[in-house]
């Protein structure tokens, strides 16, 4: 069973969680009905979430022109992925002053009885416009 | 229970290291990229956490598994991450097995063979 040294030193590294298990346990407590969460769990929700950040960093960086990775470039894979759509209240994408007048202006010649779902919509259609 | 409400975010130093880690070396990050990400990984943590459990639920188990928590990663579309997690915790059944074989023949004194260590671990 026992591997060569190179084989040891790369299985120590990937099961030595990435973020602090017992804090990724309080998160995970937090949601209210969770029920208890064996060390199995914790540890891969603890390399899942380590995935999920490399995942966001590469993913908004392809958007990214300049070497610096901005608020700008992860919004908008937040806004353009799918399933990053639990994101969106977040991570919305900024819009301009003047942006946000158009909207606020093509709001109030809309149907106001739909102001509740449209306010929803707003940074979509920001995004879309800009 | 959370005691402080920054116990809900992911350490700062460890999510700015995973970052770094994850571009070329020659790339910076913004402080508010920096920060959204971070914010957007404890997110992660309660989306997760609650598909898992309705996964549970749904095979009226109360605790929540390693194998509820892949299946969500499925439903979510996060798909891709799956294998690499099966290796992850394939690797950590054999850690925690080794420990436990370690321990179980240094407090036995070798007088005893281990053959049936159950790397399942239920705290709580």
């Amino acid at each position: 069973m026992s591997g060569s040294k190179a084989e040891d030193l790369n299985k120590s590294k990937s099961t030595e969680p990435a973020i602090a298990l017992k804090r990724i346990r309080t998160i995970m407590r937090s949601t209210a009905d969770t029920g208890p969460i064996n060390s199995e769990g914790l540890f891969v929700v603890s390399k899942a979430t380590k995935l999920f950040i490399e995942y966001l960093a590469k993913g908004s960086f392809d958007f990214a022109k300049s070497g610096t990775l901005s608020y700008d470039n992860l919004a908008k894979m937040v806004n353009e992925n799918d399933k990053l759509e639990f994101l969106l209240p977040i991570i919305p994408q900024k819009i301009t002053v003047r942006e946000y007048k158009e909207i606020l202006s093509k709001e109030s010649d809309g149907d106001s009885s739909e102001e509740e779902e449209q306010s929803g919509e707003e940074e979509e259609a920001a995004a879309k416009s800009s | 229970m959370v005691e402080r409400i920054e116990d809900l975010n992911l350490p700062a130093a460890v999510v700015a290291r995973l970052i770094k880690e994850a571009l070329p070396p020659s790339a910076n990050v913004s402080k508010e990229a920096r920060a959204a990400i971070a914010r957007a990984a404890s997110v992660f943590v309660i989306y997760l956490t609650a598909s898992s459990t309705a996964v549970a639920r749904k095979k009226n188990h109360k605790a929540i598994t390693a194998q509820h928590i892949l299946e969500a990663l499925d439903q979510l579309e996060f798909e891709s991450f799956v294998a690499p997690l099966n290796e992850d915790l394939e690797n950590y059944r054999k850690v925690i097995k080794e420990k436990k074989d370690s321990k179980a023949s240094s407090k036995k004194d070798d007088t005893m063979e281990v053959d049936d260590a159950e790397p399942e671990q239920d705290d709580e």
